[in-house]
C-alpha cells in the first residue's frame, strides 16, 4: 500500500478543529500514526510478512480539576468531536484530581524539521520486495557458511502530533528501520542487527558477514563454572544492563513513588568514575526525535556524571509535583505504557577501543555478545538478572579460547558499572525488550571492559 | 465496521489468485480506571476498530491491515497483502515448516456465533459505582504502616470479532473481560518494598464484584508495610510451598510458551528463543513427577484463552499436555500442526485487528491433585521450609530451561505452621528438574484461575489475554535465595 502522510499542516488542522469544539477547561489531542512492515524469516525463508496502518488520536480533558483519557483509532472529523464530547461527558461525571495541577504549556522549538535526521524516504517509500532482497543476501550468507538463518526486517514510519488549548501545537514525522540476523550451526548461534532512522545505512552483508564470524566461534562449547568474572559486554549486552537503572531509577516517577536508587543520592558518587549518562533525544547519533508525547522539547538530562548522580527526566505531571520543576520533554508514549516518564534516548560516555582491543586487555574472562530476557529482582539495588545467548566467549590472555554455554548473571547493575575498566566504541542499539516492540528505548552506548560481573547459573546448551 | 468489507476482502483475494484467504475485522472498547494515592489518577477508555486480511498467493504469505473502511479500502489492502504474500515467494524453501498443505481451498462452510457469559455487562455499571470502588480499594490499601504510594486500578474490555474465511467459514465472536487490582509501596530503614493483586477473568461485572477488592487491598497494605521491614530471606536448599498465583506464572513461562510449536519449529528464534521441548521429545520425555498434569483448555469457564473458534476458525479445544509427568502435546496452528502429524489444535490468535494470528497460549493450567488436600495441608508436610506466592520478576533463557523467579511473598514454615515473614525470595532451576520435585498438589478447593493481560510474543509485537490455574503445591530441593545476590 503506498504510504500518503498525513503531513503537519493536515495533521495539526484535524487536531485544532477538533480542539476548538471541547467545552473542557483544558484539553489535549495527541496523534500517533505509524505504518509499520515487518518482514521475519526462520530456517532461510519469508514465514511472516505483514504491514499495518494505524492512527491513534488520544483525548485528554481536564474538567473541574477532573482528568479523563479517551482514545479513538480515527482521525475522522466526527471521530473526534464524539470522542471529546465523551471524555468532557466522562469527566464530569469523575472526582477532581489534587495531584495534577494543568497540562504543559507551550515552549519554543516544539515542531521537529520533516526531513533528516529524522525522516527518510528510504523507509517511507520502502516495497515489500526491498525488504526481501536484503533477507535473500542475509540468507545466502548463511547458506554458503552451512548456517540457517532467523532474523526481522522492520521499517516504521510515525507522524506524530500534539496540540492543547494552553497552545502548545507540535507536529514531528520519523522514520526507523531495523535489521537483524540470527545464523545457527547447530550447536551455537552468532547475531548482528542495526537499527537507523535511515534504511539506506542498513547493510545487509555487513550484519551476513558478521553474524557468521560470530557463529563460526560459537561451536564447540564448554561448560564453565558460575562466579565472578571479568567480562566485555558487548554494546547490546550494555544497553541491556543501563536499561535497569534508566526504568527503575533514572526518572521522577520513580523517585517520586519511592523506590529509585537515585532517593537521597543526588551529588554522590553511585557508579565508578568512568561512567557518564545523559539522555538527549536530539542526538543524531541515537535516534533523534525533537518533542515528546506531550508536545514539548525534548532536552538534554545528565544522569550520571563521572559516577556521580546528577539528575532524572520529568514530564509536565511528575515536574508539578515538585516545586521547581518543569518537564525536561520526556512524557513516553501513553497509548502503550500510560502515564509514563522515561530516558529514551540514553548515551554513555564511550572510547575509541574496538572489541577485540578489549579483548586483547583482558587477561581471563568473557565476552558477552547479547542477554535474553533480563530482569529485576530488586530494583532498589538495580538488580538485573538473565542469560547470556548467541555466542558467549573464554578469553584468556587477551585471546578468545573457547566458546562456553550459555550462564545466568545476577548482578547489582550499580555495582557492575563501578568496575568499568575500559570504554570501547559505542553502537546505537536498543534493549532486548525495546529491540522487541516491549518499550522504545534507545541507546549510544559502548561496549565495556568490566572487572567483575557474577554469574549464577549456567545452561545446557 | 461493516461486515461486508470482509467478505468483499476475501473475494477481492480470490481474484488476485489468493489460493486461500481470510479477513477479520475487530471492534473493542477497554476502560481502565486507576487511582493513585487517595485520588483518581486516570479515566482512559480507548475504541479500537480495524480489519486485517491474510493471503496466501504465489506460495507467500502477506498480511495487511488498516483502520480504513473507505470506498477505496478494500482494494487497497488487498493489493498490499498480495504485494507482500509476492515478496514473500521471493524467499521461500520447499519442502518448508512454515506453509502447511492444510491451507488450502476445500470447503468447511459454517456460519456461527459465540459470547462470554456475561450476568453484569461493565458498560451499564454508572461511573459512579466504578469510581468509588476503585477509590476506596486505594485508600484501605495506603492506611499500611509506612505505605508512601498505592494504587489501584479496575478493567474492563468488550471485543467483537467478524472472521470470513474464504473456504466459507463466517463467525461472530463477542468476548467480555473484567477485573482489577491494587498495589502497595512501603518504604522503611532507608528500603521499600512491593506488594499486589490482580485479577482478570473472561466475565461481567460480577467478576469484579466477587474480588472483594476492599479486602483485598487491606491485606496488601498490611502485607507491605510487614514486609519493608520483614527480614532478608535466608539462602538455602530446601522445601517450598508454591501458592497458586505463583504456580500460575510457572505454568506461563516454563510450560506454556515451551509448548508452542511454532517456537519450536524455530518461528520465534530470532527473538524470544526457542524451546528444549522439541519435537522428539513428545510422548518420550518425563517433563514432571507424576503428580504434575498440565492442560491447555480453550473452553474453560471465565478463561482469558477462551474463545468459540481461534483467529484461524479452528474451534476451540481442550488439550492434554503434560500426564503423569510425561509429555504429551503442544499448542499449535493450521501451519504448524502438520509438522507433528497432527490437525490444529486450535490456538492460532491474534492480537486485535492488526496482527495476523500466530500460535498462543490459550489456558495453560495446572490441573489439582486428587482428594481434598489443603494448602495448610502442604504445609502441615514441612519441617522447615518457605510458603512463596506472587511473583515479583521473572527471567527465562532461550529455550525456556534455566529460569529465575522473585516472589513479593515469603513465609517461614517451621514444623509444619507458618512462621515470620521474610521478604526477597529468589530461586532458580531448570524448568524439568523443578516440575521433577513437585511432591504433591492440593485438591480442587483450592485451585484457582488467574488472568494475565499481556504475553508478549512476535514481531511485530502481539500481546495476548490468556489465563492459568493451579492449586498450591509442594517441591522439595529448591534453592532460595535472597533476591538479587
Amino acid at each position: 500500500m503506498s504510504l500518503n502522510l498525513i503531513g503537519q499542516e493536515q495533521a495539526l488542522a484535524r487536531l485544532e478543529a477538533a480542539l476548538k469544539t471541547s467545552t473542557a477547561e483544558q484539553t489535549e489531542l495527541l496523534l500517533l500514526r505509524r505504518s509499520q512492515a515487518v518482514t521475519r524469516y526462520a530456517h532461510g525463508e519469508i514465514h511472516q510478512n505483514v504491514y499495518q496502518d494505524d492512527v491513534q488520536v488520544g483525548v485528554r480533558v481536564v474538567v473541574n480539576g477532573a482528568v479523563a483519557r479517551l482514545t479513538v483509532h480515527s482521525l475522522e472529523p466526527d471521530a473526534l468531536a464524539r470522542t471529546l464530547a465523551q471524555a468532557v461527558a466522562t469527566a464530569k461525571l469523575l472526582q477532581p484530581n489534587p495531584l495534577f495541577k494543568s497540562l504543559a504549556g507551550p515552549q519554543a522549538d516544539s515542531t521537529g524539521p520533516a526531513t533528516a535526521p529524522y525522516f527518510y524516504a528510504s523507509v517511507a517509500g520502502q516495497l515489500p520486495q526491498t525488504r526481501a532482497d536484503a533477507v535473500r543476501e542475509i540468507v545466502a550468507a548463511a547458506e554458503g557458511a552451512g548456517f540457517a538463518s532467523f532474523g526481522t526486517y522492520k521499517a516504521t514510519v510515525d507522524e506524530l502530533a500534539v496540540v492543547n488549548s494552553l497552545g502548545v501545537r507540535a507536529y514531528a514525522p520519523s522514520t526507523t528501520a531495523y535489521l537483524r540476523a540470527l545464523f545457527d550451526n547447530g550447536q551455537g548461534t552468532g547475531y548482528a542487527d542495526a537499527l537507523s532512522r535511515d534504511a539506506d545505512e542498513l547493510d545487509a552483508a555487513a550484519l551476513g558477514r558478521t553474524a557468521a564470524e560470530k557463529c563460526r566461534l560459537n561451536q564447540n562449547q564448554r561448560e564453565i563454572a558460575p562466579g565472578d568474572y571479568a567480562v566485555v559486554l558487548e554494546p547490546d549486552c550494555v544497553a541491556d544492563m543501563v536499561r535497569f537503572p534508566v526504568g527503575w531509577g533514572l526518572h521522577a516517577r520513580a523517585v517520586q513513588d519511592g523506590y529509585s536508587f537515585m532517593i537521597d543520592k543526588l551529588g554522590q558518587r553511585v557508579t565508578g568514575a568512568q561512567v557518564t549518562l545523559w539522555d538527549d533525544a536530539r542526538d543524531p547519533r541515537c535516534r533523534p526525535l525533537a518533542i515528546d508525547y506531550e508536545g514539548q522539547p525534548t532536552q538534554r538530562v545528565n544522569l550520571i556524571t563521572n559516577g556521580v548522580a546528577e539528575g532524572v527526566v520529568y514530564d509536565s505531571y511528575t515536574a508539578s509535583q515538585e516545586p521547581g520543576k518543569t518537564t525536561t520533554g520526556h512524557a513516553y508514549n501513553p497509548f502503550e505504557y500510560g502515564d509514563a516518564v522515561l530516558p529514551a534516548n540514553v548515551l554513555m560516555a564511550a572510547g575509541e577501543a574496538s572489541i577485540s582491543d578489549l579483548v586483547s586487555h583482558l587477561e581471563r574472562g568473557l565476552l558477552v555478545t547479547r542477554l535474553h530476557y533480563t530482569h529485576c529482582p530488586d530494583p532498589q539495588r538495580v538488580v538485573a538478572t538473565g542469560t547470556t545467548r548467541d555466542g558467549t566467549f573464554l578469553v584468556e590472555d587477551g585471546k578468545i579460547v573457547a566458546a562456553v554455554r550459555n550462564l545466568r548473571f545476577t548482578q547489582s547493575v550499580l555495582e557492575l558499572l563501578d568496575t568499568v575498566e575500559e570504554l570501547g566504541q559505542a553502537k546505537l542499539c536498543q534493549d532486548w525488550w525495546s529491540q522487541n516492540g516491549m518499550g522504545d528505548i534507545n541507546y549510544y552506548v559502548p561496549a565495556l571492559r568490566i572487572g567483575r560481573c557474577t554469574f549464577t547459573g549456567v545452561t545446557t546448551f | 465496521m461493516r461486515e461486508e468489507i470482509a467478505e468483499a476482502a476475501v473475494e477481492q483475494a480470490r481474484r488476485a489468485g489468493a489460493t486461500y484467504a481470510e479477513a477479520r475485522m475487530e471492534d473493542s472498547f477497554t476502560e481502565t480506571i486507576s487511582a493513585r494515592d487517595g485520588a483518581l489518577e486516570s479515566m482512559e477508555r480507548t475504541e479500537d476498530n480495524g480489519w486485517g486480511v491474510r493471503v496466501l498467493v504465489g506460495g507467500g504469505w502477506g498480511f495487511a491491515s488498516t483502520t480504513r473502511s473507505d470506498s477505496h479500502a478494500v482494494r487497497d489492502l488487498v493489493a498490499a497483502a498480495v504485494e507482500i504474500a509476492h515478496a514473500s515467494a521471493t524467499v521461500r524453501k520447499s519442502p518448508s515448516l512454515f506453509y502447511a498443505s492444510d491451507f488450502d481451498p476445500a470447503p468447511s462452510a459454517e456460519v456461527a456465533e459465540y459470547a462470554s457469559p456475561v450476568q453484569r455487562d461493565p458498560a451499564t455499571v454508572p461511573l459512579s459505582e466504578k469510581v468509588a470502588l476503585v477509590l476506596d480499594a486505594c485508600n484501605e490499601a495506603s492506611k499500611g504502616a509506612h505505605v508512601n504510594t498505592a494504587n489501584a486500578h479496575l478493567y474492563s474490555r468488550e471485543q467483537r470479532k467478524y472472521f470470513v474465511s474464504s473456504n466459507g467459514l463466517r463467525l461472530r465472536q463477542r468476548l467480555t473481560s473484567t477485573g482489577g487490582g491494587v498495589a502497595a509501596h512501603a518504604r522503611a530503614e532507608g528500603a521499600s518494598y512491593h506488594r499486589s493483586f490482580d485479577n482478570y477473568h473472561q466475565a461481567g461485572f460480577e467478576y469484579v464484584e466477587s474480588l472483594n477488592l476492599r479486602a483485598v487491598a487491606q491485606r496488601v497494605g498490611a502485607e507491605a508495610g510487614a514486609l519493608v521491614v520483614a527480614p532478608w530471606v535466608e539462602d538455602r536448599r530446601t522445601t517450598v510451598v508454591l501458592g497458586s498465583q505463583m504456580l500460575s506464572l510457572l505454568c506461563h513461562e516454563s510450560c506454556g510458551h515451551p509448548i508452542e510449536l511454532d517456537r519450536v519449529l524455530g518461528a520465534e528464534t530470532a527473538f524470544a528463543g526457542t524451546s528444549f521441548l522439541t519435537t522428539d521429545k513428545l510422548g518420550g520425555f518425563q517433563y514432571g513427577s507424576p503428580h504434575v498434569n498440565l492442560t491447555a483448555d480453550a473452553t474453560l469457564a471465565e478463561g482469558l484463552g477462551t474463545f468459540g473458534w481461534d483467529d484461524e476458525g479452528v474451534t476451540a479445544q481442550n488439550l492434554p499436555i503434560v500426564r503423569a509427568g510425561n509429555f504429551v502435546g503442544y499448542l499449535s496452528s493450521r501451519d504448524t500442526a502438520p509438522a507433528i502429524g497432527r490437525s490444529s489444535g486450535g490456538c492460532a490468535r491474534a492480537d486485535g485487528w492488526g496482527r495476523m494470528p500466530m500460535v498462543r497460549m490459550t489456558n495453560v493450567s495446572l490441573e489439582a491433585g486428587p482428594g481434598d488436600t489443603t494448602l495448610a495441608d502442604l504445609i502441615a508436610q514441612v519441617d522447615d521450609g518457605y510458603y512463596l506466592d506472587t511473583p515479583s520478576s521473572w527471567s527465562l533463557d532461550d529455550k525456556r530451561l534455566n529460569f529465575n523467579f522473585s516472589t513479593e511473598l515469603c513465609y517461614e514454615i517451621k514444623n509444619g505452621k507458618l512462621g515470620e515473614l521474610r521478604k526477597g525470595a529468589s530461586f532458580s532451576e531448570l524448568t524439568p528438574t523443578f516440575w521433577g520435585n513437585c511432591q504433591a498438589v492440593a485438591g480442587l478447593g483450592e485451585w484457582q484461575l488467574w488472568g494475565f493481560l499481556g504475553c508478549a510474543k512476535g514481531e511485530p509485537i502481539q500481546s495476548a489475554a490468556v489465563s492459568h490455574g493451579a492449586s498450591p503445591a509442594l517441591f522439595t530441593n529448591l534453592n532460595v535465595v535472597k533476591g538479587g545476590k
